[in-house]
């Protein structure tokens, strides 16, 4: 694996290229990230995907958007219109590295819903696996504002309250707004490749998102996982993203 | 702003980023050493390496952010050595590559909850280390600190609210769900030198001319608790000779923005006041 920073010299994203450990299948797949504490918990796992990946001869890509991980930037300047930026200039740079025409994308959580937008929006993106995915933005918020709360209530002391921050993390208004804004069942998909859609709950605002996307999409593929004692982010989660990718690509 | 992936150590296997100001260094300012909090990355608990990292930076200290071998982004190390032995080769490699690469000649090590002891092996192990800090390293309960305890949690509404609500909860729970409470605590237990050991240490490492700062949290802490317990807490007379900051508003991650924000201020202007001089320009290789 190749550690290498890429994108406008002004504001550098960190990467991370794996480079097919198998029969090179010709395919890339760029991982896009959760966000916030979920970041924390997810990089190992990401860590341990792409190499399975990679291994089953696939080039891989996982970066750091704007202002998280090794990044440039704050993540005050972060705002899931830039995260898209981003995610489209890792697309370009993993066609460009692996000399590919188009590349598919996972994405976990907020991840995902970053991912399917950007997936609506371009011709090079052949298929879009959303890893419980965020469907609508406001319901996220909520979730992390309900965290929040417990982090408060299980605290051996009180915290101070700060309206900029949620779980350790800052939460500006642009962003706040932005991240409510977010509803995938509201935008207009158009996609037309492959989808697969996995999570260990089957809740209602999946089902929508997939019935939705079969009008236009090649495939939807909605998997319910229910998760394993290794959690939703486990072996067993990995082994089937990668033969759905492999399936994408037989 | 300079940063560079730096990929160093047996088989090129550890993986860190380089934060350097763009223009002056210091020629003379030694390189601080930043590793994994718990099992996070390089990046640190709400990223607060990376906030530290270009605090120094722009004072002219550059800052090596690496993952310890078999985390975050760096291979497993293998010959069978412990945790703590890898931890401490790790870091020597660290600073053989930039020692080579850059010149750096010595360094001061940081070390966050059970980083410590990766941060304190070394200092003990390298006499390149010029500097430790620790954030929530190795804290020993005192008398003093047993009576204030006991008095906050008898007289702090918030601990009865707790309390009530933590037995509820219990109640809810399954016989199984109950026994294994107490796993969670035996796989996070580590092992801390004794007092007398501990104590003997620092002062081999004062004697070396190490400068060392202790930082402790309060609002989280159930082993520290008053600022000056670093200086009683065992045996050998540390005061006015090793630094301490107690900081009883932040939880043991500073996991509010603005705490982290006050701790990544105190940290660069202890190493600041400790190590800085006037910048002067410095190049690379």
């Amino acid at each position: 694996m190749t550690p290498f920073f890429f994108g406008p010299e002004d504001h550098p994203l960190f990467g991370v290229y794996h480079p097919p450990d198998a029969a090179d299948r010709r395919a890339g797949v760029v991982l896009c990230y959760p966000l916030f504490t979920e970041y924390e918990h997810a990089h190992w796992p990401f860590r341990k995907l792409a190499v399975r990946l990679a291994r089953a001869g696939f080039h891989v890509l996982r970066f750091d958007y704007t202002g998280t991980g090794d990044s440039h930037g704050d993540l005050e300047e972060g705002s899931p219109k830039k995260w898209r930026e981003d995610v489209g200039a890792a697309v370009k740079e993993l066609k460009e590295l692996a000399g590919l025409r188009s590349v598919s994308l996972v994405g976990l959580r907020l991840g995902a819903a970053l991912a399917f937008e950007v997936a609506c929006a371009r011709e090079d993106v052949g298929e879009v696996v959303l890893w419980e995915p965020v469907v609508r933005g406001n319901h996220y918020l909520r979730e992390m504002e309900d965290l929040e709360e417990d982090r408060r209530r299980w605290s051996r002391h009180p915290l101070p309250r700060d309206t900029n921050a949620l779980l350790a993390y800052p939460f500006v208004p642009n962003m706040r707004h932005e991240i409510a804004g977010l509803d995938l069942l509201g935008t207009p998909s158009g996609f037309k490749g492959r989808v697969v859609m996995l999570a260990a709950e089957d809740r209602p605002e999946q089902r929508e998102l997939a019935r939705r996307l079969e009008t236009d999409a090649q495939s939807v593929q909605l998997r319910i996982q229910p998760a394993a004692p290794s959690g939703a982010l486990g072996d067993e989660a990995l082994r089937i993203l990668v033969a759905a990718l492999e399936e994408g690509t037989a | 702003m300079n940063e560079r992936v730096e990929v160093f150590g047996a088989r090129r296997g550890l993986t860190g980023i380089l934060t350097e100001s763009d223009a002056a260094a210091n020629a003379n300012a030694p390189t601080i050493l930043l590793t994994n909090v718990g099992i996070q990355t390089r990046v640190g608990p709400g990223r607060i390496w990376v906030e530290l990292a270009r605090r120094l930076a722009a004072s002219g200290f550059p800052v090596l952010r690496f993952d310890l071998s078999g985390m975050g982004d760096s291979a497993v190390r293998s010959g069978g050595a412990s945790e703590s032995e890898r931890a401490v080769l790790d870091m020597r490699d660290a600073m053989d590559h930039l020692g080579r690469k850059y010149g750096a000649k010595h360094f001061v090590v940081i070390g966050f909850c059970s980083g410590t002891d990766a941060a304190h092996g070394v200092a003990l192990a390298d006499p390149r280390v010029a500097g430790m800090i620790w954030v929530e390293g190795y804290a020993y309960r005192t008398r003093r600190f047993l009576v204030r305890w006991h008095m906050k949690r008898l007289l702090s509404l918030h601990r009865w609210r707790r309390y009530a609500r933590s037995q509820l909860a219990r109640l809810r729970l399954t016989a199984g769900q109950r026994r294994s409470l107490g796993e969670e605590d035996l796989i996070f237990t580590r092992d801390y030198p004794t007092r007398e050991l501990l104590s003997r240490q620092l002062e081999e490492l004062l004697h070396r001319g190490v400068r060392i700062l202790a930082v402790y949290s309060g609002a989280d802490n159930i082993t520290y608790g008053y600022s000056g317990q670093f200086f009683e807490m065992m045996p050998g007379a540390f005061r006015g000779r090793v630094d301490e900051l107690f900081v009883p508003e932040a939880d043991h991650l500073f996991t509010t923005p603005e705490h982290r924000r006050a701790l990544v201020e105190q940290l660069a202007g202890w190493i600041e006041d400790r190590f800085g001089e006037r910048p002067t320009l410095r190049t690379g290789t």
